[in-house]
């Protein structure tokens, strides 16, 4: 657990300095939506000068209608049609108001909904690009929550953020203004409150912060635990865990509680708190503008500026609340925008060539010519290979887990790029290639079926509309995959669940095979599985192994014993160095590394005879999973 | 997805999608947009009416100017409860919605569960029972068991082979009550397997299911997840015995190394070993293994299959697997095909029988003859 809290930490513990930066960047976004961003703005203006003029027409009203008709004055008729016409004016400022808001409202939700838009799209788009190492640093769920609720989280920076923060900031100095405008002395008085508001605020803001990280840490562990214990039910219930497990999540849920409780304690203090300021503030008001009102003479001041000034000094109140209250969810989105942007700015390791010398369907000769690669650093997984393979022959790649078989793919395909030595698809080196059409040359099926959400036929088609239902079937029927799927109820229409749940493991092996051959290409990749499968399926994969892999390139990370003997060629290799090469007959012939593999795997009598010969053999293949079942 | 470099057409599905939702989103915005301003207009018009109303009163005499300001300063006062009001019935509409939802879950009774019939049984020594076992999953589906009859006495090892869907893994689960049988139908130690309290049945058994569920914790933690308190001593011997010692060596952290998304990946045959040492660390007195070393190969296999036959003495071991290798040596030898025990004996019985059984192993031969040629 507490490694959970570690990494969580690291994903939080970003500094403050970055807030600016984060910002700035930020803005950058709005700049294409500028038309729409100035007349909100000018909105946001216009609706908080106007909605600071209420106080006034209860002044006006008192000032110069009713106090001077109560004194007699002024005539009783006079005074109520300028009451009337005061009113009229009110209601036309309300109405002003009420479309200035709609409009306002309208127009920056969708300019926050327009900026989500790009930033998904321009994140779903770099990750696409990404290459195959950082989807194995990086699992599924944190790429999943950068393109949702971090991005969903900067939503609010543009919603609450610019129309609520700016407008409460614009309402703020107006409303000064407008009260300095009317009486400089009574301002003063009023704001007298105002430093022990900021005092209140900022031992709010970080006591809430604290609380709010706290909050969200542990419900994160609560979401992990629930996660991991509803999958593994049955796990736990075999082995009569239930009190156990119970138990820590009765733990978990306790210290998530806590959190809470202890984070709402502030909030409890925080608010009567301010209440209570503003109602000092109120009093002051009363106290010296009421003896101003009563003293009258030269620096009197009006019945109604009085009034007017209470109902400033509490309009001046909301908005410092509003703003404290905003503040952790404006954090909130300055730390998601700083994640975003840092999956943005990685590095794509893979460039495209500048100028590509080659594109489109290749013939297939492939060649590895010196080729020394490591993942980091000198940790060489391929050292000094080089072998070729001619359009149309079959290799096959035998070794245990770490020898470097996947690692010869992943570079044929330039998910990767080497760091001494070329590799060659028909003489051009794969770096020269057009990056997509070298791509698009090559079929893959791997060892893990993936299996997208949609029919079988679109997961056989795999976005590709220009390939025909009936090329679809034709592959699927060439590979028994059909078999299968006519016994489903919508057949090829049928739909596939998350990751291919309710299809065998044969069978999704099948469709992939379908797959490879429908995009009939010219260099096939194998990584073979070597899951429990009855020999049946078994028999039935084979054949469709053997029939993908006739008239093309085929490089094969081989299991079965069926498709070694049959490749043009053997390539054995040992801590990433080739060690043999040659025909099944030609490396038994050798007597070497091959042999004793082949002898310890599948010769059943020869055992005996191999464990006690080859212990150094035996040491590594039995530690590390073996070659050809593993 | 990359692999068939259709980046191209999936960027344009995802912006497709992406669109939509904005668009989904702003036409909300529309109508939530309203609300707001709205609000705002309504209280206004309250304002208004003050002004209007009782400014006549007030110019009449008939109210104060201190009660035209009380008005005034009582209608500030009333926005935010009404505001909160509007809040709280909103949130009270969700929070029935929510406690419909999980008194649903409240209510649900487990399927399986302690019976009423269950009560204390002597220690369980670990014969079991299948009478005249016919099962389906639900109303609508084929069965996938039609009359299993077989006594397996305990102390005994027994195999079961045959192709995938016969009902071997359906069979398994009905021993640790995973899956209930229809009443009267598997029986240990002569008792029915619904009439043991729960966590005693469990707790007999050592189970290791095909698809190998480890936790996020400590290698050791996995291993000693069934057992109430575990000294490193007796984990070790779990490990060794499932042919796990040599990997968790190479173990930067031994056996306090973090298994799973935030430790280290283990491949299928070590989660599969450490599954069966998860089990063998319960010293169950019966052990099932479900396909529960495909993902090893064949020599760690029989050493595993050496060393748990040394355990298992005296106890109840049922195997299921694909393999001839692993279950040749088993007392007894069942081989099903669909829902029924078709041949039963031992290797060199079923092989003299030339069925089914002998047929297979002719395929699997067949393999490694190929490989001598």
């Amino acid at each position: 657990m507490s490694t959970a809290v570690q990494k969580f930490h690291e994903e939080e513990a970003i500094g403050k300095t970055y807030d600016s930066q984060v910002a700035w960047r930020l803005l950058r976004y709005l700049k294409p939506y500028i038309r729409a961003l100035v007349p909100a703005l000018l909105l946001t203006l216009a609706l908080n000068g106007l909605n600071v003029l209420y106080p006034k027409f209860t002044q006006w009203a008192i000032d110069w209608r009713i106090v001077p008709a109560h004194d007699g004055q002024q005539p009783y008729a006079e005074a109520m049609r300028g009451l009337i016409w005061l009113g009229v004016a009110a209601l036309v400022v309300r109405l002003l108001v009420f479309v200035f808001g709609y409009t306002q409202t309208v127009l920056l939700e969708s300019i926050g909904q327009r900026v989500m838009y790009d930033l998904r799209d321009e994140l779903y788009t770099k990750l696409q690009r990404q290459e195959v190492a950082y989807f194995d640093r990086n699992p599924v769920g944190r790429i999943m929550t950068r393109l949702t609720s971090d991005v969903d989280a900067l939503n609010e920076l543009f919603t609450s953020g610019v129309t609520d923060v700016l407008g409460d900031v614009v309402m703020i100095g107006v409303i000064i203004v407008i009260m300095v405008w009317m009486d400089w002395r009574l301002t003063l008085v009023t704001l007298v409150t105002v430093p022990m508001l900021f005092a209140a605020t900022s031992w709010f803001r970080k006591h809430a912060r604290r609380g709010y990280d706290m909050v969200r840490t542990r419900i994160a562990r609560i979401n992990s635990f629930l996660q991991e214990h509803l999958s593994g039910a049955q796990t736990v219930q075999i082995f009569n865990r239930e009190a156990k497990s119970r138990q820590q999540f009765h733990d978990l849920n306790d210290s998530y509680r806590n959190a809470n409780v202890e984070t709402i304690f502030y909030y409890a203090v925080f608010f009567p708190l301010v209440d209570l300021i503003g109602a000092v503030g109120i009093a002051l008001v009363i106290w010296y503008g009421g003896y101003h009102v009563m003293r009258g003479g030269v620096s009197a001041l009006s019945l109604g500026a009085l009034v007017a000034f209470i109902q400033y000094s509490q309009a001046l109140f909301q908005p410092i609340r509003d703003i404290s209250d905003k503040y952790n969810v404006l954090q909130a989105a300055m730390v998601a925008s700083h994640r975003i942007f840092r999956t943005l700015d990685q590095p794509v390791l893979v460039l495209p060539p500048a100028e590509a010398q080659k594109a489109g369907r290749a013939r297939g000769r492939i060649e590895f010519d010196h080729v020394w690669f490591a993942y980091k650093g000198e940790d060489w997984v391929l050292k000094d290979v080089s072998f070729t393979v001619e359009p149309g022959q079959s290799v096959a790649l035998v070794g245990h887990t770490g020898s470097g078989k996947t690692t010869i793919t992943n570079l044929l395909m330039r998910f990767y790029d080497v760091q001494r030595g070329r590799v060659l698809l028909d003489g051009v080196d794969v770096k020269d290639w057009d990056l997509s059409s070298l791509r698009e040359n090559f079929a893959v099926v791997l060892q893990d079926v993936f299996l997208f959400s949609g029919t079988i036929g679109g997961n056989i088609r795999l976005g590709r509309e220009d390939i025909s239902e009936g090329r679809v079937e034709w592959a699927a029927r060439e590979v028994h995959a059909d078999e299968f799927v006519q016994r489903l109820p919508e057949k090829y229409k049928a739909e596939v669940r998350e990751r291919g749940a309710g299809l065998s493991v044969g069978q999704k092996q099948l469709i992939s095979f379908a797959r490879a051959l429908a995009f009939d290409p010219a260099l096939l990749i194998l990584d073979e599985a070597t899951s429990s499968i009855d020999t049946e399926t078994e028999q039935l994969i084979q054949q469709a192994i053997e029939r993908v892999m006739r008239d093309r390139t085929s490089i094969v990370v081989a299991h079965r014993l069926s498709t070694i003997q049959r490749a043009d060629r053997i390539v054995v290799l040992h801590h990433g160095e080739i060690r043999e090469m040659g025909t099944h007959q030609e490396l038994l012939a050798l007597r070497g590394l091959y042999w004793r593999l082949y002898k310890l795997q599948y010769a059943d009598g020869a055992r005996e005879e191999a464990t006690r010969t080859d212990d150094e053999t035996r040491a590594d293949f039995t530690s590390g999973q073996l070659q050809f079942s593993d | 997805m990359r692999a068939y470099a259709q980046e191209d057409s999936e960027i344009a599905v995802f912006n497709r999608l992406n669109r939509e939702y904005a668009d989904r989103n702003l036409s909300l915005v529309r109508i939530e947009a309203m609300m707001r301003p709205l609000m705002q207009f309504l209280i206004g018009l309250g304002y208004v009416l003050i002004l209007w109303y009782g400014g006549l009163l007030a110019v009449r005499g008939a109210m104060t100017v201190g009660q035209f300001t009380e008005f005034n300063l009582y209608l500030t006062r009333l926005i935010w409860p009404l505001i909160a009001l509007g809040y709280v019935v909103n949130l009270y509409q969700r929070g029935t919605a929510s406690l419909k939802r999980m008194n649903a879950i409240f209510a649900v009774e487990p399927a399986i569960k302690d019976e009423p019939t269950a009560r204390e049984q002597p220690p369980i020594k670990g014969r079991i029972e299948f009478r005249n076992l016919h099962f389906r999953y639900n109303e609508t589906m084929p069965e996938v068991l039609r009359g299993i009859d077989l006594t397996i006495e305990a102390g005994q090892t027994v195999a079961f082979v045959g192709r995938t869907g016969t009902g071997k893994s359906t069979l398994m689960n009905f021993i640790p009550r995973v899956l209930d049988p229809p009443p009267g139908t598997v029986l240990v130690d002569g008792v029915d397997v619904r009439d043991y309290p729960l966590a005693r049945l469990r707790s007999a058994v050592g189970y290791v299911p095909q698809e190998t569920f480890l936790f996020s914790e400590t290698l050791a933690e996995n291993i000693a997840f069934g057992v109430e308190r575990a000294s490193r001593a007796e984990v070790e011997w779990a490990a060794e015995i499932a042919g796990l010692g040599d990997d968790v060596r190479g173990f930067p952290e031994g056996f306090d190394t973090m298994v799973g998304e935030r430790g280290i990946t283990l491949s299928g045959g070590q989660k599969q070993r450490t599954a069966i040492a998860r089990a063998v660390m319960r010293q169950p007195r019966i052990l099932i293994l479900d396909d529960a070393l495909s993902s090893v190969d064949t020599y760690t296999e029989e050493k595993i299959l050496a060393q748990l036959r040394g355990v298992m003495r005296e106890r109840t071991s049922l195997i299921v697997s694909h393999r001839i290798s692993t279950v040749r040596d088993a007392d007894l030898i069942c081989v099903l095909d669909e829902g029924r025990i078709v041949e039963r004996g031992t290797h060199g019985e079923l092989l003299a029988r030339g069925g089914e059984y002998a047929a297979l192993y002719e395929r699997q031969l067949l393999e490694e003859e190929l490989a001598a040629s």
